[in-house]
């Protein structure tokens, strides 16, 4: 059995020192070895890995978005190779500092989606916001202010002539991401006058020329560049920065070595590997660590590191300021094999994303299903996380993604404003059929079976695939039934060979403490599922599946 | 705290992690403390030795300043105001660069710049311009001397000889002013006086023939030291998507003096659109030199985009017309063919003549999203009277090139041309062809 736990002598290194080398070995030879001596262990599948420990804040760090994007094209910075290290037994990631599993497990009602993370109302709309800067970043107006209350908020105004694009792309991106269970801030939806906005004394402008004291002039002139409605009034984001001390964006490889908790490489995180699905539901094209944030929180007493994704300005339609560039979401930056093929010739062949025809909206900017193939669907640069998805990755953030009923979709996208009914009507049909890819691509993996649970003596589970309508009515599948030793890892004899018909097979009598069911779907790979005996009671204890192919989907 | 104590404090701080991970992670005998217990166990053991991340190095560091210079500021006032130019020069002076000095960001509309460029081969130039410009209109004073210490002469006519190159050096300097009125719609008026005094004299390079020995039968006054004061307009309609921006206004600049071939630039971004401009010069002697002229430059442009413009046919006509007799144009007020911005499978100014017509065609495409790959043909003739023109036995040239290209500006290029005289390799830097 290849066991999807995690693996303690491969997540981290540390400076030798003699003292240090001794204490590390009792540690492994104690504990983590004796540990592995079992394959399921008392506590599987764990809910909660206890990554939110008391730790000593990491140091703030700022990461150079260019070197990061060359080192990424370049080449791979990640080391770790293997399947996901941060998944419990049931192949689910557990709640932790970087996600909290939601929506799929535990059903959010249409008010839930639509507040997403928020915990307040946004800025105050009753008195002025007074900005302490302002920066025009690749043609995108962002201010950062406080209102009455004291409340700080980063703005991002949608850019000139496109309206609602750039603050409804990401305001329905992070509800959407906030419901698969990754942690994003507070954002709201505003719409103000000029005369909202004053600037503060100490005000800075960060513009072409360097920076520069921020007067109502040069305020005025930096919203030239900001798309207002016909009654003069601006419109955009107000995204709330966590309560804590920001340490810098996180890496999408490697640990930080300065924060204890931060122990599996991040391109081992299922989360992480998984997001690239998401990313391209939500055609995060720009996503990279320049899009995230590690927050230091205080719960409880005690303190840790909060991962969060930020700036979500790039999803859906929306590229730096403006509609986004057709090609993102089809090729890397920089794609080799696309050059050649436009090369040799003559720009015939290479570039089919170029001729696609996009609906006329301005809140909408370039994004379409039509086109769209989920294992095809690039970031602007490659991703260390997203390189190493696999199948089983894959299934889980599409098992979440297809989760979303289509009631949903309008939910969160009709909670952005739009101002024109037929956007959100055609954003809803865009996701709801990008939704529909990802399940057709990733579901059927392993059979596309999940939420298993024993009752009254049968093991039951939901199929996915009928579920969401890959497949019409129930699949026959061929199902063998073992003992398994728990410290061997081995199958034992077998119980029971059966056929069955739909979601639920009898869990046949036996004395030995686990049983594994290999549950084979012709065409659609195997699930086999390990079942203990708990309290004279037979539970699910772990999953595991297999399909035709386990590399990149 | 002094470093002994920090050092103790330290240790004592590991231990005391490391004694509550050991309880932690060990089983009691024969008892397994859960998968949960063992991650706690690993973080506490790793908490026990955090390092600081490791400082950027010198690669990150130099990518960290590029990136706050592009995104945080910087921008085209440059460091107090001085900022580096690559190119700047005319065709022949080699690999060229320099400084401007340009202290007013342009977005307040003051106009307050120098240049100083020097090439690799002995070519220099000084200028300053100085008005107001906005997006619809400009008015501008200029000055510029530039020292051009090799240019190339093959002889008048469309049949001259190769083997008969040879050079000249030419000194010049030019005052004047202009005025620039975008009137809407892409159409825009023009119109400019300058003085400008011309000092030819021996080319830099020994082993090439003086154009002064060799023409001077041909072009008498080549000989001599020229001085003319310049007036003229034009009319022209620019609706290039994208267009030169402020970088043609610099082009435009660049084109002032009588003794330049006003030949505008196919912007290497521009990918639909067309381009038109009528031009008429009258240039009176004075000073001593005998002789005035008359110069008519008409030129088009038009771009046709497929595929949404990743794919362009581009075209460029240009026809030059000077109204002088013939021994009266002196060798560097004549237009000029040959070389990277006109026939590009021969040598630089290979043909000169009073008047000239030029015809390029390209087929651009691209290959990734700062790279254009281009097909090109060439075709052009310099003819002294107008019934010497002949398309039947224009010089002809074709090729390839390379062109690297980002926010809507061309950066440079490398074109490979060829004709029945050899292959020629240009590589440019700068928005135009």
């Amino acid at each position: 059995m290849t066991r999807e736990t995690t693996a303690c002598s491969e997540v981290h290194s540390s400076r030798p020192a003699a003292w240090w080398a001794v204490a590390v070995c009792l540690t492994v030879v104690l504990g983590v070895r004796s540990a592995g001596a079992q394959v399921f262990r008392p506590d599987d599948p764990i809910g909660v890995d206890p990554d939110r420990l008391d730790m000593p804040a990491p140091e703030p760090r700022e990461i150079s978005e260019y070197f990061n994007a060359w080192i990424h094209i370049v080449g791979d910075p990640g080391s770790y190779e293997g399947k996901a290290a941060n998944v419990n037994t049931l192949g689910d990631v557990p709640s932790s500092s970087w996600y909290e599993p939601r929506h799929y497990w535990h059903r959010m009602t249409p008010e839930e989606l639509r507040r997403g993370p928020n915990e307040g109302d946004g800025p105050d709309a009753a008195g002025t916001w007074h900005v302490t800067r302002a920066q025009l970043d690749e043609e995108t107006v962002r201010i950062e202010m406080v209102d009455v209350r004291g409340d700080a908020y980063v703005l991002t105004l949608d850019p000139m002539g496109h309206i609602e694009l750039v603050s409804g792309a990401a305001f329905i991106s992070a509800r959407l991401l906030h419901a698969m269970g990754y942690n994003v801030p507070e954002s709201f939806i505003v719409r103000f006058p000029r005369e909202r906005l004053r600037p503060s004394p100490d005000a800075v402008l960060d513009a072409a020329g360097g920076r520069d004291a921020l007067t109502a002039r040069s305020l005025d002139a930096l919203l030239v560049h900001a798309a207002r409605y016909d009654d003069g009034t601006f419109r955009g984001l107000a995204r709330s920065m966590p309560d804590g001390e920001t340490v810098g964006p996180f890496q999408y490889y490697g640990t930080r070595p300065d924060d204890g908790n931060d122990i599996i490489p991040h391109e081992a995180r299922r989360e992480l590997r998984g997001l690239r699905v998401a990313a391209s539901w939500i055609n995060w094209t720009r996503v990279s660590s320049h899009t995230t944030l590690d927050v230091v929180v205080r719960e409880e007493g005690r303190e840790f590191v909060r991962h969060y994704l930020s700036n979500l300005g790039g999803t859906l339609g929306a590229g730096p300021g403006g509609p986004k560039h057709r090609w993102e979401g089809f090729e890397y930056l920089v794609d080799g094999s696309a050059i050649l093929k436009r090369t040799a010739t003559l720009g015939a062949v290479g570039s089919e994303w170029a001729t696609i025809d996009y609906t006329d909206y301005p809140a909408l900017g370039r994004i379409e299903a039509e086109h769209f193939r989920p294992q095809r669907w690039r970031p602007v640069y490659p991703n260390p996380a997203f390189r190493r998805l696999d199948a089983a990755d894959a299934f889980w953030a599409a098992k979440q993604i297809a989760s979303f009923s289509d009631d949903d979709l309008r939910a969160v996208i009709g909670s952005a404003d739009y101002s024109d009914a037929a956007v959100v009507e055609r954003l809803t049909d865009v996701l709801r059929a990008r939704r529909d890819r990802i399940s057709q691509a990733f579901l059927p993996y392993g059979g596309g079976i999940d939420r298993f649970d024993v009752q009254s003596g049968f093991l039951t589970f939901v199929d996915l695939t009928v579920r969401h309508g890959l497949v019409r009515g129930d699949r026959l599948r061929h199902v063998i039934w073992r003992s398994f030793d728990n410290i061997s890892g081995m199958d034992g004899r077998i119980l029971v060979a059966d056929q069955i018909r739909g979601p639920r097979l009898v869990v046949p009598p036996s004395d030995s403490d686990m049983l594994v069911a290999e549950i084979r779907t012709p065409g659609g790979g195997s699930t086999r599922v390990y079942l203990r005996t708990e309290g004279g009671e037979r539970e699910v204890v772990g999953v595991e599946r297999r399909g035709a192919s386990e590399g990149m989907p | 705290m002094d470093r002994s104590a920090h050092r103790w404090k330290t240790v004592l701080h590991r231990w005391s992690l490391l004694l509550l991970a050991l309880p932690i992670a060990a089983p009691v005998a024969g008892q397994d403390a859960g998968r949960a217990a063992s991650l706690r166990a690993e973080r506490l053991v790793k908490a026990a030795d955090l390092r600081p991340p490791e400082s950027p190095g010198r690669l990150e560091r130099l990518f960290g300043r590029a990136e706050r210079r592009v995104v945080g500021g910087g921008g085209p006032t440059g460091i107090f105001g001085f900022s580096p130019i690559a190119g700047g020069l005319k065709p022949g002076a080699g690999l060229s660069g320099g400084v401007r000095f340009a202290p007013f960001s342009p977005d307040r509309g003051l106009l307050v710049e120098a240049d100083a460029v020097a090439g690799t081969r002995r070519y220099w130039s000084v200028s300053g311009r100085a008005g107001y410009r906005t997006a619809r209109h400009a008015v501008l004073g200029y000055a510029r001397h530039w020292h051009l210490a090799g240019e190339r002469f093959y002889g008048r006519g469309p049949n001259s000889n190769r083997d008969d190159r040879s050079e000249y050096r030419l000194d010049e300097s030019v005052a004047g002013s202009l005025f620039h009125l975008s009137i809407g719609a892409g159409f825009q008026v023009g119109g400019r006086a300058a003085y400008q005094v011309a000092r030819p004299g021996p080319g830099r390079d020994a082993d090439v023939p003086d154009a002064v020995d060799t023409f001077s039968g041909e072009v008498p006054s080549l000989l001599a030291d020229s001085r003319h004061v310049a007036a003229g307009g034009w009319i022209a309609i620019d609706r290039r998507d994208p267009g030169l921006g402020s970088d043609g206004m610099h082009a435009s600049l660049q084109a002032l003096t009588p003794t330049e071939m006003d030949i505008s630039g196919m912007p290497l971004a521009t990918d639909r659109g067309v381009y038109a401009k009528v031009e008429l010069t009258h240039y009176v002697g004075v000073g001593g030199t005998p002789y005035d002229l008359s110069r008519l430059v008409a030129q088009s442009q038009q771009y046709v985009p497929f595929r949404r413009g990743r794919n362009v046919f581009a075209f460029r006509e240009y026809l030059a017309l000077t109204g002088a007799d013939a021994e009266h144009v002196p060798i560097f007020m004549m237009p000029t063919l040959g070389g990277a911005y006109t026939l590009r499978g021969y040598e630089l100014f290979r043909f000169s003549d009073r008047s000239a017509f030029l015809f390029n065609a390209e087929y651009r495409w691209q290959i990734w999203h700062l790279l254009d790959m281009a097909l090109f043909l060439d075709a052009g003739q310099v003819f002294s009277e107008a019934r010497d023109l002949s398309f039947g036995h224009l010089h002809v040239s074709y090729g390839v090139g390379i062109r690297l290209r980002a926010f809507d500006r061309g950066i440079g290029r490398i074109d490979l041309g060829r004709s029945e005289e050899g292959t020629q390799i240009h590589v440019r830097l700068g928005t135009t062809f």
